[in-house]
């Protein structure tokens, strides 16, 4: 199998570090846009992309199934292969296809047997009546019974078969990888026998069982982590470049995220430093303490997995990555080192024990960034009633001034800028709780002091009661745009030391 | 209530048994006669192997989805093995994980299957540490001898 590592490293990867380090834009641009960039319009991004912008698109389900058959369609022409076969070759390859077909030019029986698609019997599969058979899985034998058998010849009635299948599709949530249910047969079922074996409902939950795969298996490609958007985010940022860039996406749906650890919007600071801080805060937090009890991650794939029994060689289910659940290091070095996991305990222990004695010390400074931060928070969330309570400002603005529906608009956009300015607010004090002093934090204090004094009393003007506020209008504009302003200024000066590695952080990461 | 699908199997996997009995297992059956999906089996220790002369008590809880979905499978006779938790009879045999398993097993291969792993320990894969540790580090003869003694201490009877 020493061509299954072969698959994980992308061969067509370009570093986006490069491309971008072309566009040397200067801070006085970004004064001219007073909507901070943040327009829909990708051609606007793409022509005046800031250091802390990234680009991406957004692909909805159609889009992902077609770039899905796409795919299969070159590839199964281009190998001579059915079309189904090409599928499961495909995502047995994590949809790398260049490595693919070079593998499968150099040794192609070995790819298709491991792939679940050894090559056997020649015919075209489909449903018979035999007489003389007898179903192995459920013992019925009879002349007039429906059986189904793959290209491996394995046969069994069409009844059990569809059992077997529901069973995958609907209990285990399995798709991609559901083997013929022979003893030691590892041929996969393909979508042709699926589809003359399964009700529509069944074929439609593989179908999105199947997309779900093909999204999660590529590393470009993440699914929007908004309740009930069905979007999926293309963007090119690996997650080695995350120690250089917060690649912050917008989804159609409105739903602001990281791409890199898919949490909320956290620019400016980096997405290791922001799982840091969170494990910090919910240090005390009963269902932390148990996650960190009980679970641990894989470690190629980063998934959460529980131990509920069984030894300590664990199967990622997700990336099948083999590992040691106490030293968590590769399984396949276990096999001839023997077992030094004694060892790790050891380790880990003095760890845990340092890292206390410094948090401890640390406590007082601690609370100061977390206070901060956690006021943001808050102020974020009652900006946001007021924010839900706007539409009915605005028609009360409308009739007690005689002000039009677009003229009112600027408290829409106004709270739009508060709640934005005080994400990022939030997140900075969480990095700079992580930044070891120098001249650079100087300066990023003085952008962090500005925004905030902005934000405030932004935050206090729109709190006027409605009579004030439509002769406050210009000065709620103007102090809106020098919000975004503000906000443009402290990212892309974060945002470009990190990429040139200016930062000096307190820990390691 | 198990489905008929499954009744119907477990009742030819019974007649199978009574017909052509597995020299792994002195006995192999439901526990009681009103619930089919539970049922008990007794092992035998395989010959010229520490184990030889050994029986072990099993029982068998078999899920309504069976075949679709493995039995699961604990000793009740405390057992000395590498992969065979001490106290709660936890088999850790990947045939037993809904993965790996096939709705082609029957009960009387699967235990076919456990009987093997007495003779095949996977130490690297281990349940029971101490055990393991023993084979690890090459202590075969002090492994055996443990082994016989719990074999032999712990033996099923009928009683």
């Amino acid at each position: 199998m020493d061509s299954d590592d072969d698959f994980m490293s992308d061969a067509s990867s370009q570093d986006f570090l490069d491309t971008q380090g072309s566009d040397d834009e200067s801070l006085e641009d970004f004064g001219e846009e007073l909507d901070g960039g943040f327009s829909q319009d990708k051609d606007i991004i793409a022509h005046s992309k800031k250091p802390y912008e990234v680009d991406f698109k957004v692909l909805g389900p159609d889009d992902i199934v077609r770039e899905q058959n796409q795919q299969v369609v070159e590839v199964s022409a281009i190998l001579g292969l059915p079309p189904e076969s090409a599928a499961i070759l495909l995502r047995f390859g994590r949809w790398n296809r260049e490595k693919l077909i070079e593998s499968y030019m150099d040794h192609s029986e070995r790819i298709l047997e491991e792939a679940g698609l050894g090559t056997t019997v020649e015919f075209t599969p489909h449903t018979q009546v035999i007489s003389g058979f007898m179903c192995d899985i459920c013992c019925e034998d009879g002349d007039d019974i429906e059986t189904y058998a793959m290209r491996c010849g394995h046969r069994f009635c069409v009844e059990c078969y569809r059992h077997y299948l529901s069973q995958k599709i609907k209990e285990e949530g399995e798709a991609a990888r559901i083997e013929c249910p022979a003893e030691g047969c590892h041929r996969i079922v393909d979508s042709k026998s699926l589809g003359l074996l399964v009700t529509d409902d069944l074929k439609d939950r593989y179908q999105t069982l199947l997309t779900r795969t093909y999204v999660d298996d590529k590393e470009n490609l993440k699914w929007c982590p908004a309740p009930n958007c069905e979007y999926a985010i293309d963007c090119h940022v690996k997650q080695r470049d995350l120690q250089r860039i917060v690649p912050t996406v917008e989804c159609l749906c409105k739903h602001h995220f990281c791409f890199g650890c898919t949490l909320n919007d956290h620019q400016p600071a980096p997405c290791t430093l922001v799982n840091m801080w969170l494990k910090k805060c919910e240090d005390d937090s009963e269902t932390a303490n148990w996650i960190s009890a009980n679970t641990k991650e894989c470690p190629r794939c980063h998934s959460t997995i529980e131990k509920n029994g069984g030894c300590n060689h664990m199967t990622c289910r997700k990336c099948k990555h083999e590992f040691c659940w106490m030293c968590m290091g590769l399984w396949s070095e276990h096999g001839t080192s023997w077992y030094n996991c004694n060892r790790y305990e050891e380790k880990s222990g003095s760890e845990a024990r340092t890292a206390q004695a410094r948090s401890r010390a640390s406590l007082e400074r601690y609370l100061h960034y977390y206070n901060r931060y956690a006021n943001h928070e808050q102020s974020a969330k009652l900006d946001k009633d007021l924010y839900l309570k706007t539409e009915k400002k605005m028609t009360s603005l409308q009739s007690q001034s005689g002000l039009s529906w677009i003229e009112v608009q600027f408290l829409d956009t106004a709270s739009q800028a508060l709640q934005q300015c005080r994400q990022t607010l939030k997140w900075t004090y969480a990095f700079a709780y992580y930044l070891a002093r120098n001249n650079l934090t100087e300066i990023f204090e003085d952008n962090q002091k500005d925004l905030e004094l902005a934000v405030e009393s932004l935050s206090e003007m729109f709190e006027k009661p409605v009579p004030e506020l439509a002769k406050l209008k210009v000065d709620i504009l103007d102090k809106t745009a020098y919000c975004n302003k503000r906000r443009v200024i402290l990212l892309s000066d974060t945002a470009e030391n990190l990429k040139n590695g200016e930062w000096k952080f307190n820990v390691e990461w | 209530m198990a489905s008929p699908q499954t009744t119907q199997r477990l009742l030819r996997e019974l007649k199978e048994y009574a017909a052509s009995p597995n020299d792994a297992l002195l006995h192999l059956g439901p526990v009681t006669d009103n619930d089919l999906l539970d049922w008990e089996a007794v092992l035998k220790g395989v010959k010229d192997s520490p184990y030889e002369g050994g029986l072990w008590a099993l029982r068998i809880r078999i899920p309504e989805t069976y075949p679709l979905t493995p039995p699961s499978i604990r000793f009740t006779t405390r057992i000395c093995h590498p992969n065979i938790h001490f106290e709660t009879g936890e088999i850790c045999l990947t045939l037993l994980t809904s993965e790996h398993w096939s709705p082609v097993y029957t009960l009387s291969t699967t235990l076919t299957a456990v009987q093997q792993l007495l003779t095949d320990p996977r130490p690297d894969s281990p349940l029971n540490l101490d055990v393991a540790n023993l084979l690890r580090n090459g202590d075969v003869a002090g492994w055996e001898s443990l082994v016989r003694y719990f074999t032999m201490e712990e033996r099923w009877n009928m009683n």
